[in-house]
């Protein structure tokens, strides 16, 4: 009997094994962009695209090593739309029979000039998703088809890319209806005043990279993870891929042909505005360029492009000192189901009065400009939308279910990625890194569908824009995604004790 | 008598305003190291020098227009000793009569493998010590005089850029920590704490990435010097045992390489919880290193002081092509000085309740240490265990001074020179102090100045802000704060009032 038991937990060690085995690498990109006047993503109020400001990309990268596989999906959109997803999937199920569809792991750039999917004409809406479908599906499969035997380097660099955005007072600030929970934080609020105490918590400087080579050393490709959401030219009406068109532009003149897959690190707070120095800033722009903007954020995008570029190649330069062509893959997909937010009694009130006032402003708009009314007017859909939500919430709050969440892990040698959906907050992303067992580890925020905010616990306690019943989850929920994270990387990194187990074994 | 109120408005406005005029600036650096055994400055333990890594400098910058100047002056120094910038004030205008030797705005880079300049216990060290420092107070005096002799015709330029160069230190966990005696008050901060752990939560707040430059050019526009001020102090090497100016020394050979003859004054903004280790991915930081120099460290620290001083080198380059593009021969200063007296840190009978239980822990491991047998390893635990006690002590007394000296002295200074402003403070100044400091600033850019001269008989220290001190651990508290967050306020406050006063040309 213990010899029947004992055979089991062998074959278990022995499944549970990763291996190194030769990697292929394809790589693909095309354009997802369309000149007809959708809505943009990313604001309350209404922005109708005006025309393309610079082309919106999707771009893969397949790593196989014949074991294992993931094809990393980079879109240039406000997050990673369910139905894409669903449609890409299926057709990879049917004409790609030797890519496990679920293999796909996607991530959105969060661009604020990309297409809103949920919003504005529905015909347009419907002929951009199938065309982005499309686009998306091509794209996989080129990157699959075109897998090549290749190499792998890994590396980091320290780069300030991003601020944080949650400005902290002395005092509690004014609501906003449907848009601002009770608190001490203002987004993006004024630094030069007496109330002003301190930035909420730092931005993260690490950028993680991984470069791709062929089998002549020639460098193909890299993802670029960083804690940056493009999205300085949010105010514009030109649809565009921000700061990411800079830095592809960049890249294909320091190294032409090769591709940029850029991936969002956690980075819920994140923004390219600085928090004060904005008279600085501005004498460095017409310093550097002495002249105009042609278009809304063309410069802070250029500088932050610039600093990423100058971060690559620093990283490159050691990095490449070490390449791979065979390496354990493992790649786990898993469903979460994390706490939602549950609105608090007060929470629940404001809403009200929210929708109260909210009716009033329909019937008598307060605003005398009639720009600044018609801007106002069209947000107030949103506001409406997120104030019956918190109501929906908090009056069926005993019968709110978890919410379910695609979850991947993946490991590449000593380089490990976790996904997740949410606008998560830099201190979850530090959480991961921390405690992760692997050498670099590659959170990507944004992951496949939906999207929201991620807060944590002193987050939520500040207040402001972007948490409590902003966030579809909780602080609670966002550490479930930690645990379950490290859980899951200690287990992909344990594979190596059960390889090293099973080698001692066989000499 | 309108009109007479009026023309005295008008002769009063005329006499406040700040006239722009030729600028004249002058550089000098000179060593201040020594070669003799010190004590070396930072730790709890006693570090006495085995020699000297990179030498320590002392280096000046004088701009004046004739109407209002300064002398900046950066020594590789913990901290800016009472006793250096009298003396040193002292022999300039010794040297240089018609010199007001209040221009002299002093800061240290708080490199951690510097001298200890306050009178030992150990009579031969003390001996040592109070030769150096006259030697240390002689050779800043000379750079400050050299300096000023040498000025010239000349230009400057500013502007910054964002790099990393800092990290925040204070790693703060979900649950409590424990506090350590005389060391670091209980809280759920703790000073570069482990943040592989399910309880790590946070790093509490951000650094800070900006740099100020001020670049200085003759009148061919060539380059002569800069300020760099930055929010990182150089304690990379701070287990080394060798004297060293610790990052600095590897920003001068760059500098030296890049711009050969060109002079750098290194300024440390504020930068209380600034620390050069990277809170976490300590694997990938160790892996980057093999692969860049392909061997081990030939001293503590050498590819951390190396990296950081690259960073700023690009940050440096980056920033001088643009701002260069503006060079400045003409411009208004006005350089104010000023006592301020800062609300003290006052010790809660909490807090005085712990420090007595603490020197009733640091008594007992004080009558364990003869269990330890390596001498070296017991002499270093007694001076850590020295440096405790003293700590609560100085808890315990402050409760009693407070009541007559509820405000401690120090000397502040605030500066234009033309559209970019200095304040300087004498504290190891938490960053949201010098972030509501520079968001309120009514000019341009504004250099805050930390480890500026110690005033009053008292000692530099930290100067944490409300939330670090709710947050407890090391550098917080009244072990480690001769001021409150009060105080640290109180120095915002009169700062934005100064530079207000300085920009409206009062």
């Amino acid at each position: 009997m213990k010899r029947i038991m004992g055979l089991p937990l062998i074959l278990a060690v022995l499944a549970a094994t990763v291996q190194a085995a030769p990697l292929k690498i394809g790589w693909a990109m095309n354009d997802i962009s369309t000149d007809k006047p959708v809505e943009l993503g990313g604001t309350y109020y209404v922005r109708v695209s005006q025309g393309m400001l610079d082309p919106l990309m999707a771009t893969a990268l397949a790593i196989d090593n014949g074991k294992d596989c993931v094809v990393f999906v980079s879109l240039d959109f406000i997050h990673t739309p369910g139905s894409v997803v669903r449609r890409v999937r299926e057709r990879v199920k049917k004409e790609l029979p030797d890519l496990p569809p679920e293999k796909l792991l996607f991530n959105a750039t969060h661009t604020h000039n990309g297409v809103h999917l949920y919003r504005g004409d529905k015909k347009l809406r419907e002929e951009y998703g199938n065309y982005m479908a499309e686009q998306v599906f091509k794209t996989v499969k080129e990157a699959w088809q075109s897998r090549k035997p290749g190499r792998i380097a890994y590396g980091y660099d320290l780069v300030v890319t991003a601020f944080n955005r949650r400005i902290v007072y002395f005092n509690y600030r004014k609501e906003g209806i449907g848009s601002a929970p009770r608190g001490k934080v203002s987004l993006h609020g004024r630094t030069d005043v007496p109330d002003f105490s301190h930035v909420e918590g730092g931005a993260d400087p690490f950028a993680n990279y991984l470069f791709t080579y062929d089998m002549d050393d020639k460098l193909t490709g890299a993802i670029v993870n960083i804690g940056y959401t493009a999205q300085a030219s949010q105010p514009g009406r030109m649809l565009s891929s921000d700061t990411w068109h800079d830095v592809r532009r960049l890249m294909a003149k320091r190294h032409p042909g090769i591709f940029v897959l850029p991936q969002v690190s956690a980075a819920g707070e994140a923004t390219y505005r600085l928090p004060y120095y904005h008279a600085a800033e501005k004498r460095s722009h017409r310093l550097m360029y002495g002249r105009e903007p042609a278009y809304v954020g063309e410069f802070e995008r250029k500088v932050i492009a610039g600093r990423i570029m100058t971060s690559f190649d620093r990283a490159h330069t050691w990095a490449q000192k070490e390449k791979f062509s065979d390496l354990p893959i493992k790649h786990t997909i898993k469903t979460l189901r994390l706490s939602p937010y549950i609105p608090t009694r007060q929470a629940y009130e404001t809403a009200q009065d929210g929708l109260r006032k909210i009716a009033e402003y329909r019937v008598n708009p307060p605003w005398k400009d009639p720009k600044q009314r018609a801007h106002n007017l069209s947000a107030l859909n949103s506001r409406e939308n997120v104030c019956k939500r918190v109501v929906r919430l908090y009056e069926n709050r005993d019968k709110i279910a978890k919410i379910p969440m695609e979850f991947h892990v993946l490991r590449i040698g000593d380089v490990a990625f976790v996904s997740e959906q949410y606008e998560y907050y830099f201190e979850f992303g530090q959480r991961i890194q921390a405690r992760s067992p692997f050498i670099q580890t590659f959170v990507i925020e944004l992951s496949a569908v939906g999207g929201g905010y991620l807060a944590t616990e002193r987050a939520t306690e500040n207040g402001g824009y972007g948490t409590g019943y902003l966030c579809p989850v909780s602080p609670k929920g966002g550490q479930e995604i930690v645990e379950a994270a490290i859980s899951e990387l200690k287990a992909l990194k344990a594979m190596d004790k059960n390889t090293n187990l099973q080698k001692q074994k066989e000499i | 008598m309108k009109r007479i109120i009026v023309f005295a408005a008008v002769l009063l406005m005329l006499a406040a305003v700040v006239q722009a005029a030729p600028l004249k600036i002058g550089w000098a650096m000179n060593d201040i190291s020594t070669d003799q055994p010190v004590r070396l400055a930072g730790t709890f333990h006693q570090r006495i020098s085995e020699g000297l890594r990179d030498p320590l400098m002392a280096t000046a910058l004088a701009i004046d227009n004739g109407e209002d100047c300064v002398v900046f002056l950066s020594m590789d120094l913990i901290h800016s000793p009472e006793y250096v910038a009298q003396t040193v004030r002292k022999l300039v205008k010794q040297a240089i009569p018609d010199f007001n030797p209040e221009k002299i705005l002093f800061n240290a880079t708080h490199t951690h493998t510097g001298p200890v300049l306050y009178p030992q216990r150990d009579k031969k060290l003390n001996a040592i010590t109070l030769k150096y420092r006259e030697y240390v107070c002689a050779q800043a005096a000379k750079s400050v005089i050299e300096a000023w002799n040498s000025r010239k015709p000349g230009k400057i330029a500013y502007g910054y850029d964002l790099v990393v160069t800092a990290f925040n230190r204070r790693i703060v966990y979900f649950t409590r920590q424990k506090g350590s005696p005389g060391g670091s008050p209980a809280g759920c901060a703790r000073l570069h704490g482990k943040t592989d752990t399910p309880d790590f939560s946070h790093v509490e707040a951000g650094a800070d990435p900006f740099v100020n430059y001020l670049f200085t050019y003759d009148l061919n526009d060539k380059l002569t010097g800069a300020i760099i001020n930055v929010p990182y102090t150089a304690q990379v090497s701070i287990k080394d045992v060798h004297l060293s100016s610790d990052t600095w020394s590897d920003m001068r050979r760059l500098m030296k390489e890049k711009h050969p003859g060109v002079f750098i004054l290194p300024q440390v903004a504020a930068a209380g919880e600034a620390t050069f280790e990277q809170p976490y991915y300590k694997a990938a930081e160790k892996r980057r290193y093999r692969l860049i120099y392909g061997r081990d460290e030939a001293y503590t620290g050498e590819f951390q002081r190396k990296q950081i001083a690259g960073r700023i080198l690009t940050s440096f380059d980056r920033a001088r092509a643009w701002a260069e593009k503006e060079k400045f021969s003409d411009l208004p200063i006005r350089h104010r000085t000023k006592i301020l007296m800062l609300s003290r840190y006052v010790p809660s009978e909490a807090e005085c309740a712990t420090a007595r239980e603490d020197l009733k822990e640091i008594a007992r491991r004080r009558a364990k240490l003869a269990e330890i047998k390596d001498p070296k390893l017991r002499r270093r635990r007694e001076s850590s265990l020295n440096t405790s006690e003293a700590r609560c002590h100085r808890v315990l007394r402050r409760v009693e001074e407070c009541k007559t000296k509820p405000k401690l002295p120090m000397e502040f200074h605030a500066l234009r020179i033309g559209d970019v402003g200095f304040v300087s403070e004498q504290y190891e100044y938490y960053f949201e102090f010098g972030q509501r400091i520079a968001a309120r600033s009514p000019f341009t850019q504004t250099f805050v100045i930390q480890l500026s001269a110690i005033t009053g008989g008292g000692t530099s220290g930290y100067l944490a802000t409300e939330r670090a001190t709710k947050n407890g651990g090391y550098g917080v508290g009244p072990l480690s704060c001769p001021l409150s967050p009060q105080g640290g306020q109180e120095i915002v406050e009169e700062s934005i009032k100064a530079l207000k006063e300085l920009k409206s040309g009062k």
